[in-house]
């Protein structure tokens, strides 16, 4: 039994081992407190803490960033997938008089790393004012002149291109009468002509309002000196600028002896989150603190005996009470069945009410995985790159689970591809044609090739569907029996599968025919399901009309329903047959050439490709499958998951340490 | 006319890559679009969002593979095609027209999924997972259409 039974627990302690005692219940991790009910007790406050807590761990959590940025420090695939160290909780807890000394550490890094920020837009804006003075490089006045002794000075711009020729008869038409106008062009572009204009200074306003008509601007931002010159000022600053960066960034480089330290202050603050957030839910007296909560039954005992030992306390267990409260659920699998865990959560958590399908569904999910991707040498490909997680990065946890689910689809797809005979598609008789001059490659097919035998491989799916639907009718039947509605078990159950016999032997006579024989016997089966339906599903009725009216109502859901079941199935003949056929497009374009090197190119590109758009759609339609078709039939969920308080450490792994150490 | 049935087989083939092809253009566009804007704000999440752009991209693929088995059926590629009588060459074209029709459509739709896939992620990137089931459900009204071409053309002839 998967289930994992629980214990409901009410717990009392003294107030000053309160602090204690939840870090002890944090370490051992087995116990999930619930909001306590009991309305004559003071709650806790603890909103406060917690977002304190929280900015400290945002803090430390972007020193760390900090410090993995400007030290180097290797973020390698092996480390993405499993990122911590490994510690015992005792030297963990030996560092948390050292917390607040690591956060004021982390603190000048992060004042550093804002430092460097800062330097980094000073050098933008600089970069952008010499991108701009560079325009005006050639002009040896500088920008902010505007009049000599005897001569009014305009330098600016024009939005478009111009030349000093140009511009010269521009003015002479708008100012006929002036004389001794002279143009020069520092800087010219599509779309800027940067420009000075020299007048006498008496002409000075009528040839600024000339200038004005022709679109002529003053620069924004003139600079007093000679634009050569602040060039070359700016350029000093960033120079200045870089190197402080340098020195800030070998500072950072400083602490990289810390990081070990900044990574224990994350997680020390997301222990602390956790357990405010927890002692949030319970309540106190003046002297005592009380809490309730949930525990597997297999650990009850030795929590008491250990809390006993070392505190002052009282624990009390009980029976859940599944009818009023919202009793969470513990699954325990093992790898096979675990693998799919996260499936079924996907769907719904399962409730009090439900058996476990994870055990049953394991099997029927890996089966139709392999079944629709049915290519030996991608399923090859999944199961070393399982092993390759499992044991060369020793993943953990939900990640070791995910490995798990690829190794056993892997399994079941090489299965089935052998089966089929799909490796790389046709990869090995193309290239026993195109490369080796055979006349015909040999046939892999350990079974039939879907391709060839597209109706027997759509009645297998039908057969497979029709199995998949009856087992999820005898996990109904389960479950009702163990709910003690034996009646609506029988009932529901039995009737359906006398007719679903019968409707499947008369629908493969429209394909295929049928012996005689076996077509007589569909009738039959036929005919009795269907008048054990009328007779039985409409037994909620009151009167004798309302039960017949419900039956053949049940009769026509139940064809109907079930008819679409089962064809819905037929999509494993139409997503094991679009693998093979992209994959044989893949080969056949390769060989194509006739080029091996071409030939190498194409497969992998076109193979990649084909896995990647493969498997997401084996992947959800292998999901489907157990959702709308198998969990229909028996399965409630929207139950709530057991989720313990723990120490969800993000860096830290702890060795494995029973409750009693 | 003498080779009518092959212009009907080559208009069949352009029908299915260009159809399909369109679809996918178009899709493929609108979830471009959405993406650019989500990865304006964060850049990191590029890899989720290219999967959704990438997924209605497989309807142009299925024209292609179809026109290509056409090419192929017809002795095309090895240049001298084989002789078809117009009803043949109609048989072909009715061959491709479920990946042509079905393939538009169904590109055009699983844009749309993904792209309000894109909002999703935006939102909640640890919901990518969905976003992407979401739109692969709507790929399978392309892989449908592609078989049936795919078996219509290899059984014609």
């Amino acid at each position: 039994m998967a289930k994992i039974k629980l214990v409901h627990f009410e717990l009392i302690a003294l107030l000053q081992e309160s602090k204690k005692l939840m870090d002890y219940l944090q370490k051992i991790g087995i116990t999930e407190i619930e909001q306590t009910g009991c309305p004559d007790i003071v709650k806790y406050e603890t909103d406060g803490i917690v977002r304190q807590f929280e900015r400290y761990y945002e803090i430390a959590e972007s020193a760390k960033n900090t410090v993995e940025q400007y030290c180097r420090i290797k973020r390698s695939f092996a480390r993405s997938l499993r990122d911590y160290d490994y510690i015992e909780y005792r030297d963990f807890r030996l560092k948390f008089d050292k917390a607040d000394e690591i956060l004021s550490l982390c603190r000048d890094i992060l004042k550093l790393s804002d430092e460097i920020s800062a330097i980094r837009t000073e050098i933008i804006r600089l970069n952008t004012l010499i991108e701009y003075l560079k325009s005006w490089e050639r002009l040896d006045i500088p920008m902010s002149s505007t009049r000599t002794g005897k001569t009014s000075i305009f330098i600016g711009s024009f939005k478009k291109e111009l030349t000093a020729e140009k511009l010269k008869n521009e003015l002479a038409v708008s100012l006929p009468e002036t004389e001794g106008i002279e143009v020069q062009i520092i800087h010219a572009t599509k779309l800027l002509t940067n420009v000075v204009v020299l007048c006498y200074i008496d002409d000075g306003d009528k040839v600024a309002a000339a200038l004005k008509s022709l679109g002529f601007t003053f620069p924004d931002s003139p600079v007093k000196k000679l634009p050569s010159a602040a060039i070359k000022e700016y350029q000093e600053q960033i120079a200045q600028l870089e190197e402080r960066k340098e020195e800030i960034i070998i500072q950072i480089g400083e602490y990289q002896s810390s990081y070990g330290d900044i990574r224990f202050v994350c997680d020390y603050f997301l222990a602390q989150i956790e357990k405010y957030k927890t002692l949030e839910r319970a309540g106190s007296t003046d002297k005592t603190i009380y809490m309730e909560g949930y525990v597997p039954d297999k650990d009850s005992d030795d929590l008491k005996f250990e809390l006993e030992k070392r505190f002052c306390c009282q624990i009390e267990f009980s029976e859940p009470d599944y009818e009023s409260e919202d009793v969470p659920v513990l699954i325990e699998n093992r790898s096979f069945a675990a693998g799919v865990e996260s499936i079924t959560d996907m769907y719904s958590p399962v409730s009090n009410r439900d058996i476990d399908p994870n055990p049953v569904m394991s099997f029927f999910y890996y089966g139709l995985f392999g079944m629709m991707l049915s290519d030996a040498g991608y399923g090859l490909l999944m199961v070393i790159a399982a092993l390759v997680a499992k044991f060369r990065f020793k993943v953990e946890g939900s990640k070791k689970k995910t490995a798990d689910f690829i190794l056993y689809c892997g399994i079941s797809t090489v299965i089935w591809g052998s089966l089929f005979g799909g490796f790389f598609g046709d990869l090995i008789p193309t290239i026993c044609t195109s490369f080796l001059g055979m006349e015909k490659g040999p046939d892999l097919a350990l079974w039939l090739s879907p391709l060839d035998n597209s109706v027997s491989m759509l009645l297998f799916s039908f057969l497979i569907g029709i199995i998949h639907l009856f087992v999820g009718l005898a996990m109904r039947f389960y479950t009702l029996c163990k709910r003690r509605e034996y009646v609506a078990a029988v009932c529901d159950v039995i009737p359906v599968y006398v007719f679903v016999t019968g409707l499947a032997i008369i629908g493969k006579n429209f394909i295929s025919p049928v012996s005689e024989k076996a077509k007589s016997v569909g009738m039959i089966l036929l005919a009795a399901g269907a008048a054990l339906i009328i007779l039985t599903a409409g037994r909620s009725a009151k009167n004798i009309l309302g039960k017949l009216g419900g039956g053949f109502y049940a009769l026509y859901n139940t064809t109907t329903g079930y008819l679409g079941d089962i064809l819905s199935y037929s999509r494993l003949l139409a997503l094991c047959l679009v693998t093979g056929v992209i994959a044989n497009m893949v080969n056949m374009m390769g060989a194509m050439f006739g080029n091996i090197i071409l030939f190498v190119i194409i497969f992998i590109l076109g193979h990649a490709l084909n896995i990647t758009i493969n498997l997401i759609g084996t992947y959800v339609h292998t999901s489907r499958l157990q959702y709308v078709e198998f969990f229909s039939k028996f399965y409630e969920g929207g139950g709530k998951v057991f989720t313990p308080f723990r120490f969800h450490s993000k860096y830290h792994k702890f060795k494995e340490e029973p409750i009693n150490e | 006319m003498s080779n009518l049935g092959l212009v009907f087989a080559l208009i069949g083939a352009a029908f299915a890559v260009a159809f399909a092809g369109a679809g996918s253009a178009k899709a493929v566009g609108l979830v471009g679009q959405s993406s650019a804007g989500l990865l304006s704000e964060n850049p990191s999440l590029f890899g989720k969002v290219l999967i959704l752009q990438l997924l209605p991209g497989t309807q142009g693929l299925y024209g292609f593979i179809i026109a290509l088995f056409v090419f192929i059926r017809t002795q095309l590629l090895s240049g001298t095609p084989a002789e078809l009588t117009w009803q043949q060459g109609l048989l072909y074209f009715a061959a491709c027209l479920p990946i042509a029709i079905g393939g538009f459509f169904s590109a055009v739709y699983q844009g749309k999924v993904a792209s309000a896939g894109v909002s999703l992620v935006a939102k909640k990137p640890e919901q990518s997972g969905r976003a992407i089931a979401m739109a692969s459900l709507v790929e399978f009204y392309a892989i449908l259409p592609f078989l049936i071409s795919f078996l219509a053309v290899v059984s014609v002839g």
